[in-house]
């Protein structure tokens, strides 16, 4: 059996001991704290690129319609934009590193569309509950099913003629080549695959045959 | 204020010798009552010097609301008791060591040592009731603080615990009334 002396140099290692394990533990929280806190900043850094750093011309959180766009759609654009709740699409990216993909296919219909295209195009109203990304391709895969339908509007016709009813594809971004000259006087509204009414655009008349 | 206690503040206050002498009050007294809760004396040493590390550690826990003697054998017996239930959930058998030498230079009186070896013989809670009224002259009320429980608990312990001996030292072929 030890005596005082012994007991006490036990205790005070033990003291020691302890100590040190109260120190260890203590680094060892703190160490987990950081790299914690650290990811923690990676992913609130990641959020809010996410949230505030967007492509010009994407519609924004709070926006339920854009501005409509106006002019030639760029051939080989693609990009993808928010669509919060109700979005009509009136207007697509110029450009995004973020190429279409196959997601949020549920809102296509029709089997005219080309089978690796998602697409809304231009005057869709896209109902949403939630905020989705919805994949935009602009490109010119999609064409006109039946080339016969352009046969009449060859020539171009004379200007705010009805000239033709012509279904415009999903997709569909570009307007074929007989349609030159012609372009889509109303779309807000128009549904996938709805048969809209295309007049002419301004064009010479001289071009126009004899009657 | 407590010689003890005296002892204990002068070690907190940086005074080395404080806890050789706080050792010297208590350290063969715990040891005992640890090796009557747990039957092996080794186990009881070291369990003792965790006691006393506990206490110089945890400061805040003793508060000076009971005498040091009182914290200082309710943090043995809690400490003890927790042991001894880790051991069983782990299987870990204690083994009997032999301190034949340090009773009998603790306990001079042959009686009393006869008895102390005794008390092994009773259940737990009678062991540790007899020894601190008989051993460490604890009162009824100190003995129920330590065991966190009333006076007439305590009572109730002994006046069982003499009766279980009784029965212990007739089956020996001992005098009970000789021994106490």
């Amino acid at each position: 059996m030890k005596n005082s002396s012994d007991w006490k140099l036990d205790i005070e290692n033990k003291l020691k001991k302890r100590k040190s394990l109260h120190a260890a533990r203590v680094r060892e929280t703190k160490s987990v704290l950081s790299v914690s806190t650290a990811v923690l900043l990676c992913f609130g850094f990641a959020l809010a690129i996410q949230h505030f750093v967007r492509t010009p011309g994407f519609p924004d959180k709070s926006q339920t319609e854009t501005t409509p766009f106006s002019g030639t759609v760029p051939a080989f654009t693609y990009g993808t934009t928010a669509i919060y709740d109700t979005t009509i699409v009136t207007l697509l990216p110029e450009y995004s590193r973020e190429m279409a993909t196959m997601k949020d296919t549920d809102f296509m219909t029709g089997d005219q569309y080309p089978e690796d295209t998602t697409a809304a195009i231009i005057g869709t109203t896209v109902p949403r509950s939630e905020p989705v990304t919805i994949p935009i391709i602009t490109d010119t895969i999609a064409e006109f099913p039946e080339k016969t339908t352009c046969v009449s509007s060859a020539v171009p016709p004379l200007p705010s003629t009805t000239v033709q009813e012509l279904p415009i594809p999903e997709g569909t971004t570009n307007l074929p080549e007989c349609t030159t000259g012609i372009s889509i006087e109303k779309v807000p509204g128009t549904t996938v695959g709805t048969t809209i009414v295309v007049s002419s655009a301004a064009q010479p008349p001289s071009s126009l045959p004899e009657p | 204020m407590d010689e003890n206690l005296k002892n204990y503040q002068a070690y907190l206050d940086g005074d080395d010798t404080g806890l050789e002498r706080l050792l010297d009050a208590y350290g063969k007294r715990l040891i005992l009552f640890l090796t009557r809760i747990t039957k092996d004396a080794e186990l009881a040493e070291e369990l003792m010097e965790d006691t006393i590390c506990d206490l110089l550690i945890f400061r805040r826990e003793f508060r000076g609301d009971s005498a040091l003697q009182t914290y200082l054998f309710a943090a043995a017996r809690n400490k003890a008791i927790s042991e001894l239930r880790r051991r069983a959930r782990h299987c870990e058998e204690t083994e009997e060591h032999a301190t034949e030498s340090f009773e009998s230079e603790c306990i001079a009186d042959l009686g009393k040592r006869c008895l102390y070896n005794a008390l092994l013989a009773l259940p737990r809670d009678y062991r540790i009731a007899l020894y601190l009224v008989y051993f460490e002259n604890m009162s009824y009320r100190e003995t129920g603080q330590i065991m966190k429980c009333s006076e007439w608990r305590i009572k109730n312990l002994i006046y069982r615990g003499k009766a279980a001996l009784r029965a212990y030292f007739e089956k020996e072929g001992l005098t009970y009334e000789e021994l106490v």
